[in-house]
């Protein structure tokens, strides 16, 4: 029998893995929109969520009785400001690679390749050299289980407002913030611009400098604030690893062919996919195949090669993606 | 030939050495090197700086640590690398850079072609799976088994990366993300295969007598460990032919790359795809054709990791990324490098390997051996910067030699 609990059970856990997958592949929609690649968010995130978690251990109350009494309030207010310094960490941490890869015009998969070699190696070296151990633990648990009394509306509260982080709600608000600034603010169309056709833009008085700069610093903040929420709805414990999120967001991008709107849908059909593939064995017709579970880990994958398949033929990459931008060029 | 002549030859012979010498340090080789070679010297200074830091803030008690750094040992630890223990390391070091140097050229030869293979760790995963099930699962006598065993790898990594290739060429699905997805599909199915080949360690209760399977595979049988010997030469550490396999790779590509016709055709379609189109090349075959043939040599590097003595393969995550997927990662750190170049690649390989083994010794001094990955990744950043910065010079020389030839030019005017 599949219950009404079990499909808000399987809901909220897609939300989970969706929302991580959904601002670090906004932030990467941005910064390829601008004509820049960036394939550093696996380390980016990594640094923004040692960073975030770093903070949230310092910040929280020590105690685990105090910890495990905040209230819902105290709890995002602790979550916002760990996701915003994980942002900032992975804003400071990006700028290496606008430095090389738009100041000095170098390769833009080596510089973030060197970043996503790092980021873990930094985490654990720092971690070990000062905590002792590779382990960061927190005692705050984030997930609320009743979001005041939104939680009470029929359907939508189940769906919506329990057994949710905050992170949930800032993801959307970052998905239409993002939609808004590309395609209803002058910026936003200059950005598409300088990935589309740089010349061109830059013929038309548009800075390409600032803008990509502007633009892998945005992606650089949401992939380090998408690593916090990552590493915050996973466990109590961050050792150095974001399960290749980061390489998932690209391909979510990807997947959903640089839309805003098809990446919601694309980071939310692989978070039920990922979903499925790990509580399979409460889903009754599911459970009842008994198949190894190693062939079900891998639905996500293999469900979203075949989704690319499907609709990879009209794929709308920003032109000059990846490709450096020099004005003596033509 | 009279022995006067064969003297004069060898004479012959060795007066050319210095000349080949000053060519490599004058010649395009070197300067080619050069940006990769500034880049590792930019690394190294900044991990001895973070050494030196590091000591200093135990020093003024920043904060505690139970065994204070000792930061000379350390220095030397480090720059060691491969010689901390004479001969017997450097066989050690041999072995360690195989895979490196295979993964590498996985790489650098899908780089050349036009082509990202971040799908490396999954050929790898599934090289060493074939090589596993042929390892275990058959019983051949010696030479031909091992083979076999190679063979299994090269083709399983093949396939692996020709469905990428395929993906990419038929459906248009872009390869990183393929790759990336066939990463994961690679790793499920090498824990499902584990069970469906019934390659688990089975063991006895010994209490209750009942079999329970182990978290890891029966190690390969003795016929299929790669050859090893050499004891002797490198001090009591035996070295398998594993980095033969691999110079012999980088020789082969070497030619493949610069000497035959399908490697002129496969780089012809990395500089532009739409020209070599044009011209005729069958672009969508190339691209199939490069995925297979990076994939081989990932599957290569797969197998030769497992084909060694009490070598198993873990049924977990952790294990697997560690053991296994993140030699395919280092791949692309190493082509990028050694500039995607078979015989850079080659010593690129080899230098990773020195320096992570320096990482592994730096631990005696009370340092953290992730050391060795931070100055491996500043080392590339380097790189990148120092490649950019060579070419901006350059530019700059034409431009002034340039504006100089018009300036004599109005002279004799």
């Amino acid at each position: 029998m599949i219950t009404n609990a079990l499909v808000y059970e399987l809901f909220t856990s897609t939300l989970e893995t969706m929302i991580p997958l959904l601002i670090v592949a906004v932030g990467a929609m941005i910064c390829e929109k601008s004509g820049v690649t960036n394939i550093a968010l696996e380390g980016i995130m990594i640094f923004g969520a040692f960073v975030g978690c770093w903070f949230v251990k310092i910040a929280e109350p020590q105690t685990l009785v105090l910890a495990a009494a905040q209230s819902n309030l105290d709890k995002s207010i602790l979550f916002i400001e760990g996701a915003f310094i994980g942002g900032i960490a992975g804003l400071l941490f990006s700028w290496l690679h606008a430095y090389a890869s738009i100041t000095m015009k170098a390769d833009q998969t080596i510089s973030a390749t060197a970043l996503n070699l790092v980021a873990p190696a930094i985490a654990i070296f720092v971690a070990r050299s000062v905590i002792g151990g590779r382990h960061i633990e927190y005692k705050t648990t984030f997930k609320m289980t009743e979001v005041g009394s939104f939680a009470d509306i029929p359907v939508i509260g189940d769906l919506f407002f329990k057994n949710v982080n905050v992170g949930f709600y800032m993801g959307i608000i970052i998905l239409l913030l993002a939609y808004v600034f590309l395609y209803k603010t002058k910026t936003g169309l200059r950005l598409m611009a300088c990935g589309e056709n740089p010349h061109a833009a830059d013929s038309l008085g548009v800075n390409i400098f600032k803008i990509r700069y502007g633009a892998v610093l945005t992606s650089g903040f949401l992939a380090g604030m998408g690593g916090f929420i990552f590493a915050a709805s996973v466990g109590k414990s961050f050792e150095g690893t974001v399960s290749g999120f980061g390489f998932l967001a690209i391909a979510v991008l990807i997947f959903g062919n640089w839309r805003p709107f098809r990446v919601l849908f694309a980071a939310f059909f692989f978070g039920l996919m990922k979903t499925i593939a790990i509580s399979y064995s409460s889903i009754p017709f599911l459970s009842a195949l008994d198949i190894n579970t190693n062939l079900y880990r891998m639905i996500p994958y293999v469900a979203t090669l075949i989704v690319l398949v499907a609709t990879s033929k009209s794929s709308r990459a920003p032109k000059a993606a990846g490709k450096i931008y020099d004005q003596g060029t033509r | 030939m009279k022995p006067h002549d064969i003297l004069k030859r060898i004479g012959a012979f060795f007066k050319h050495i210095p000349t080949a010498i000053r060519a490599f340090f004058v010649g395009a080789t070197f300067k080619k090197a050069m940006p990769s070679l500034v880049a590792i010297g930019a690394g190294l200074i900044f991990g001895i700086f973070t050494m030196f830091v590091i000591w200093l803030l135990v020093k003024v008690k920043v904060f505690n640590v139970i065994n204070d750094p000792q930061l000379f040992r350390g220095i030397a630890k480090l720059l060691a690398g491969g010689f901390n223990k004479g001969m017997n390391s450097l066989g050690y070091m041999l072995y360690r850079a195989a895979p490196l140097i295979l993964t590498g050229l996985a790489v650098g030869f899908a780089f050349k072609t036009g082509l990202f293979n971040i799908g490396a760790p999954g050929q790898l995963v599934f090289g060493a799976l074939a090589a596993i099930i042929i390892g275990v699962k058959l019983s051949i006598p010696a030479p031909w088994h091992w083979m076999l065993c190679l063979i299994g790898g090269m083709a399983a990594g093949s396939l692996w990366g020709f469905i990428i290739g395929f993906l990419k060429s038929v459906f248009n699905v872009h390869e990183v993300v393929a790759s990336i997805m066939m990463n994961y599909i690679a790793m499920y199915f090498a824990f499902w295969s584990l069970d469906a080949f019934n390659l688990r360690h089975r063991f006895v209760d010994s209490v209750t007598g009942q079999i329970s399977l182990a978290p890891y595979t029966d190690t390969l049988a003795q016929t299929a460990w790669l050859p090893r010997g050499l004891a002797d030469v490198f001090n009591g550490y035996t070295v398998n032919i594993g980095i033969l396999i691999a110079i012999a790779a980088v020789v082969i590509m070497y030619i493949v790359l610069n000497k035959t016709t399908l490697g002129y055709q496969l780089k012809a379609a990395g500089f532009n795809r739409d020209a070599s189109k044009y011209a005729g090349m069958n672009t969508k075959r190339d691209i199939m054709l490069s995925m297979a043939i990076s994939g081989l040599l990932a599957g290569l590097a797969g197998a030769i990791i497992i084909m060694v003595p009490d070598k198993k393969m873990f049924t977990d995550q952790a294990t697997m990324s560690s053991e296994f997927m993140s030699i395919g990662f280092d791949g692309i750190s190493i082509a990028l490098l050694g500039l995607s170049e078979p015989i850079g690649v080659g010593l690129a390989g080899l230098f990773l390997a020195y320096i992570r083994i320096g990482g592994d010794y730096i631990d005696q001094a009370n340092y953290m051996k992730e050391l060795a990955d931070v100055i491996t990744s500043v080392i590339i950043y380097f790189s990148a910067l120092s490649v950019a910065l060579y070419q901006f010079l350059q530019r700059r020389k034409k431009k002034k030699t340039a504006d100089a030839a018009v300036l004599s030019g109005g002279d004799e005017r």
